[in-house]
């Protein structure tokens, strides 16, 4: 057993401050750090799902219903903006925040006071976008992708590129936070090859953060000089090249949407073993396909510009480029299902969205296939195909994910068990309605309906509908995810026992639950047979 | 029968990982401290090479 550090008695059970101020805005506890990104994410996802619910009833019906033109744009970029920087990576931050020390028998995040740091530029961030709203001229209205000279009109510029800034910022700090506590403060026997797959995900996907944000980080400041310091960069009247921006974009804009999915298969491959009661099937093959995956990432940035005017050599280059991480990923999905295959499963909440997560985000990973298609890509090009992709890979993907991995360790983290009828409620719902929202959308997409458009022909006005209904419903079941994180963290009065999972195997299984306020501050001993991958030979 | 870092190997008899709390901290200090020095220069580079190249091709 692992357990010398974690039953010692240097291990404090009581030992988080009392006052509500230093505890949560001084803290320098992994634990609680992880707890404020993962409330400051949930919030975040109600605001972009707010902005959500106004697209769709904007696009209930055909004809201009109930917004302007311009708020509806508004909409658009800011539910994107929210929901990506705001809700998604905030919250595996806030996972990996709260597990990889405890995965990895580490006693906290490498830099405690840099991990505060972290998470309290997010508030002034996101206060100042949403702020923008409130603007006499209006909030950013052109697109997440900031694309200039559309996203240079009005004056919300400044305000938006600090915002992005202080993001980019608290990501690197994050990400370097996170590459040296997985680096330097494994245990002692707590070898690379025998660190469970989330803790992988999240180490390449740290390496992502710092390869492209500083590049976005650099658009937006080429951005910001060329709306008030009279340059060029990418007006073509001064000499500049609008398209310029674009690469430079994309070149961190595809890298993000794998910032995005890769802590996403770490956290199935932890839930699907468990609930298989196998190890899961091929360990260093699923490591080496994150590395493949995110290695891919950086050379397919152009296929987001096929419609842009690409030298075929360019466009044949990156088309095949982007077919290949269909490989990795397919590595993964089989991976998935054979450790399921023969395996004694048992279907709990976080096992349930985890499946869902394995078929839906391969039906996103599919139509991200044919999107590939340079020459099918003219056709899809900013059509409603393009956001039912997107949001199958992302809702259905990421965010089923961030769910499953709450349902999984919200035990460890409470110490009570969640209600699994309401948990299962939520799960029935929610796979119900999203299918019903993004599936109508591929059909919309292929019969030519654009993005980011409040009106629309009268001939997608049932699709319009139905998608809409599955909206407003697919939003309305995640109050039930808040409603079971409130009934267990306050009411629930079943406890739960340190090993919550009957096949659960690792490091965070072996302390207590509710997790100590201080874990592991002697380094444990570690036992091969108490890991997930604990046999792996080199 | 101590690594590079200070550290005795993994993947050794786990009779053989008693070392003073004081020597892992002082070990983990150290490569804390090159890991962030490496990684916050690698970024700050990234941002002005893509600033350089900004200029180049504008």
């Amino acid at each position: 057993m692992a357990h010398d550090a974690t039953h010692d008695h240097h291990d404090d059970h009581h030992g988080a401050p009392s006052n509500f101020f230093v505890r949560w805005c001084m803290s320098t506890n992994h634990k609680d750090i992880g707890t404020l990104y993962l409330v400051f994410s949930l919030l975040m996802f109600f605001i972009g799902g707010s902005f959500a619910m106004v697209i769709r009833a904007e696009l209930f019906k055909p004809g201009l219903q109930l917004v302007q033109p311009y708020f509806f744009n508004e909409m658009t970029t800011m539910h994107a903006l929210v929901m990506i920087f705001g809700a998604v990576m905030p919250a595996f931050v806030g996972l990996g925040n709260w597990m990889i020390p405890l995965m990895i028998g580490a006693p906290d995040m490498a830099l405690p006071r840099m991990n505060n740091l972290s998470f309290w530029i997010l508030p002034f961030a996101f206060a100042l976008l949403l702020s923008t709203l409130f603007l006499p001229g209006g909030g950013p209205a052109g697109g997440w992708t900031m694309y200039p000279p559309l996203s240079l009109q009005g004056d919300s510029v400044a305000y938006l590129v600090f915002a992005v800034h202080l993001m980019g910022i608290s990501s690197i700090m994050g990400a370097i936070n996170i590459i040296a506590t997985i680096l330097n403060m494994r245990a002692p026997g707590m070898d690379l090859l025998k660190m469970p797959v989330f803790v992988w995900s999240w180490l390449i996907t740290a390496f992502l953060l710092i390869a492209v944000m500083p590049v976005l980080a650099g658009a937006v400041t080429m951005l910001l000089t060329d709306k008030y310091f009279g340059t060029s960069f990418f007006n073509a009247a001064g000499g500049g090249d609008p398209v310029l921006f674009q690469h430079i974009f994309w070149f961190f804009g595809h890298p993000e949407v794998y910032i995005m999915i890769l802590p996403a298969f770490g956290l199935v491959s932890e839930i699907i073993p468990t609930f298989a009661r196998k190890p899961i099937f091929g360990y260093k093959a699923m490591v080496f396909a994150i590395a493949s995956i995110a290695f891919l990432s950086f050379i397919v940035w152009a296929h987001h510009m096929f419609a842009v005017g690409l030298p075929l050599g360019g466009e044949i280059f990156f088309m095949y480029a982007t077919m290949l991480i269909a490989v990795p990923t397919g590595v993964k999905v089989f991976n998935w299902v054979s450790t399921m295959w023969g395996g004694s499963m048992t279907f709990e909440t976080p096992m349930l969205f985890a499946i869902a997560f394995v078929i839906l985000f391969t039906i996103g990973g599919f139509s991200g296939l044919m999107l590939a298609l340079a020459p099918a890509d003219f056709q899809y090009h900013d059509s409603y195909f393009v956001v039912a992709h997107f949001h199958y890979v992302l809702v259905t993907g990421a965010i089923f994910a961030i769910i499953a991995g709450t349902y999984y360790w919200l035990p460890k983290w409470t110490g009570h068990m969640y209600s699994e009828f309401w948990g299962k409620m939520h799960f029935w719902n929610s796979v119900i309605w999203v299918n019903v929202l993004f599936f109508p959308q591929h059909f919309l997409g292929l019969a030519g309906m654009p993005r980011r458009i409040p009106d629309y022909n009268v001939a997608f006005a049932n699709f319009n509908m139905i998608s809409s209904i599955g909206g407003f419903l697919f939003g309305a079941s995640q109050l039930i995810f808040v409603g079971v994180i409130i009934h267990c963290c306050f009411f629930s009065k079943k406890k739960a026992p340190d090993r919550v999972w009957e096949g659960a195997k690792g490091l965070e299984w072996t302390v207590p639950s509710p997790a100590p306020f201080h874990t592991f501050e002697l380094p444990p001993v570690i036992h091969d047979e108490e890991l997930a991958h604990g046999h792996v030979e080199d | 029968m101590l690594n590079r870092s200070g550290l005795v190997p993994e993947r050794v008899e786990t009779s053989q990982m008693n070392q003073s709390k004081a020597t892992i901290e002082e070990v983990r200090k150290k490569g804390v401290r090159r890991t962030v020095t490496v990684f916050g220069a690698i970024a700050i580079g990234i941002f002005l090479l893509s600033l350089l190249q900004g200029l180049k091709y504008s």
